[in-house]
């Protein structure tokens, strides 16, 4: 089906989601993009299309239209933690894999307390054991990052901006030693 | 005083001593200098039947290795030809390919110039121009032995470098990244249509073709002119050619190579953040990444249901609600209602003269002209409008209009 709404797209992406490539209402938005832009800057929002990428969504500048602080710290760590675990899990290539979304990986295999500096970092954010884990990764997938499917986590073309700002965005710190 | 040694021995010496020469070529890329000594150790452990100091004095003899002092290397095309025999001879970089098409188009110039000069005679700017004809020939046969040669070499260091994506990640996207970098895209942006080299190609045709007819120059300049032409053409196709067939074959490499950077950036950044977290925990994602959470405008938030909820035990019972007057309909009153030709008609079938019949009608007594005929004109579904062509024109006027209306009369007629 590719006759969707502004509603429809408004819908979709106003509680934070980003459409991926591969997204039923993808190619909507692509064939539209002009179109959508201009309506909804209109209402002082921003859609942001990734095309070279292959994900959108919304900005806001209104600070009172955020999400709030500790959702948004809690799914950048987790994915960044999370692809340190599969290179962990799978090694280089299989995390060249899982990043470019042709490989899932199963979530019952995630045990991200079992390494040490990951379990210090989740409590640090206030995720205490894999339990927590399981239902955050399981909550999260709202935002379009990642998705679940048979219980298997598939990276979404939109984490790249996750990747992006902790590249940017994240201060050099001198590595620490790994606790025995 | 060694003895002087013919094109068949030199061969034999090369052939026979081929390893040999392979391994001081290997030696020498990785970048250390080898001793005659140090030579003479290696032929002995290497082929303790044959007396070493005969095997150097042989290839020395031949001019294929030179002895400098106590230090030994392989003579220059001599280890381009190992090179080239083991499959691993060096790619001519895309630089130097742009610099050698450089020189032989600013040949071409100076051949322009030459030939311009007054003070030389057409013998002496023929002799001149044969010569630098003669080193565009070399630069240009060197271009197409160095095309084919790249595409060679890319070719069969494709193969290696892909097992050495398993065996070294980090030594695969050096060697890829260095195969793209210098020596395939240099071409690329050279060979682009809008580049200097290409405007001095275009330059240079002309030139070369204006030669070929000049009257000025002889007829071996004129044929040299053509000649040189050609080549130029024949070279540059071989070179895209050879860079069309590199650019397929290693492209896929180097997207790899792409991925592979960004992920080992990605696993640095992640491996920061972590440590940010446990040292810090001070970064703000939800204002760079302005991640919405809008609720939808007009309606009620939370907040706001409870306040109207609260207020509505405030709320007291109106005993009467009182329509209010309305005021003067005097002007309403003023507006002429729009006319229905079918009400004005009242079951009649047929009116001759339509505008005469709607003027004269009690009910448009204060309308206008105009309006008149907007009724009377205007199409209508079950009636028939029929101009009577054959009448004269008729003036219609009316008391409270200032215009007239000048036409033929308009029979009205009703479809059965």
């Amino acid at each position: 089906m590719t006759n969707y709404t502004k509603k429809d797209v408004f819908d979709e992406l106003r509680t934070g989601s980003h459409i991926s490539i591969g997204h039923p209402m993808w190619t909507y938005i692509i064939e539209n993009q002009g179109d959508l832009c201009s309506y909804f800057s209109e209402l002082d929002i921003e859609l942001e299309i990734v095309s070279d990428v292959g994900y959108c969504y919304f900005k806001t500048s209104n600070s009172s239209d955020l999400i709030e602080l500790k959702r948004a710290r809690l799914i950048v760590a987790m994915l960044n933690i999370l692809i340190l675990e599969v290179k962990n899990l799978n090694g280089d290539e299989g995390l060249d894999d899982f990043l470019t979304g042709r490989t899932s990986i199963p979530m019952d295999s995630v045990d991200l307390h079992n390494t040490g500096r990951f379990s210090k970092a989740l409590k640090q954010l206030g995720v205490s054991d894999n339990d927590e884990v399981q239902s955050k990764l399981k909550s999260l997938a709202s935002f379009g990052f990642h998705k679940i499917v048979d219980g298997r986590i598939v990276l979404q073309k939109a984490s790249e901006r996750i990747f992006r700002y902790t590249r940017l965005e994240i201060p050099k710190v001198d590595a620490l030693e790994e606790e025995e | 005083m060694g003895r002087v040694i013919g094109f068949n021995d030199r061969l034999r010496y090369i052939s026979k001593h081929g390893r040999l020469l392979r391994w001081i070529v290997e030696r020498e890329q990785s970048g250390k200098s080898l001793t005659y000594n140090q030579t003479l150790e290696h032929c002995r452990t290497v082929e303790p039947n044959v007396l070493p100091e005969n095997i150097l004095s042989q290839l020395i003899d031949a001019d294929a290795i030179i002895l400098d002092g106590t230090l030994l290397r392989v003579n220059g095309p001599v280890a381009s030809f190992i090179l080239w025999a083991s499959d691993s001879s060096s790619m001519m970089p895309g630089s130097r390919i742009e610099q050698l098409f450089t020189e032989v188009f600013s040949q071409v110039k100076k051949i322009q110039e030459i030939l311009s000069e007054s003070s030389s005679t057409l013998r002496q700017k023929e002799a001149h121009i044969k010569e630098r004809v003669r080193d565009m020939t070399t630069k240009l046969l060197s271009l197409r032995g160095s095309a084919d040669e790249n595409v060679r070499t890319v070719i069969t260091s494709s193969s290696s470098l892909r097992l050495l994506k398993e065996e070294d990640r980090f030594q695969f996207i050096a060697k890829v990244s260095k195969l793209w970098e210098e020596d395939i895209d240099p071409i690329s942006e050279f060979r682009d249509i809008s580049s200097a080299l290409q405007s001095e190609r275009r330059d240079v045709r002309h030139i070369l073709e204006s030669i070929s007819i000049n009257p000025i120059a002889n007829l071996n300049i004129r044929r040299d002119a053509d000649k040189l032409l050609e080549q130029i053409d024949f070279t540059w196709d071989r070179v895209s050619i050879a860079h069309d067939i590199m650019i397929k074959e290693v492209r896929p490499l180097y997207k790899l190579v792409q991925q592979m950077k960004s992920t080992i950036s990605i696993i640095n950044s992640a491996e920061n953040l972590v440590n940010h977290i446990i040292t810090l925990n001070s970064f703000n994602p939800n204002v760079i990444l302005s991640i919405p959470s809008i609720r939808i405008s007009q309606l009620f938030d939370d907040l706001s249901v409870d306040s109207f909820i609260l207020t509505l035990s405030d709320v007291q019972d109106e005993s009467e609600y009182i329509i209010p007057q309305r005021p003067s309909t005097y002007e309403v009153d003023q507006i002429n209602p729009p006319l229905d030709i079918l009400s004005l008609l009242d079951g009649k079938t047929q009116v001759s003269d339509g505008m005469e019949y709607v003027i004269n009608h009690p009910f448009t007594a204060n309308h206008s002209l105009q309006e008149c005929a907007i009724a009377v004109y205007s199409q209508r579904s079950g009636l028939h409008l029929i101009i009577n062509r054959k009448s004269k024109r008729k003036v219609y006027s009316k008391e409270n209009s200032e215009f007239i209306l000048e036409s033929k009369p308009v029979t009205l007629e009703i479809k059965s």
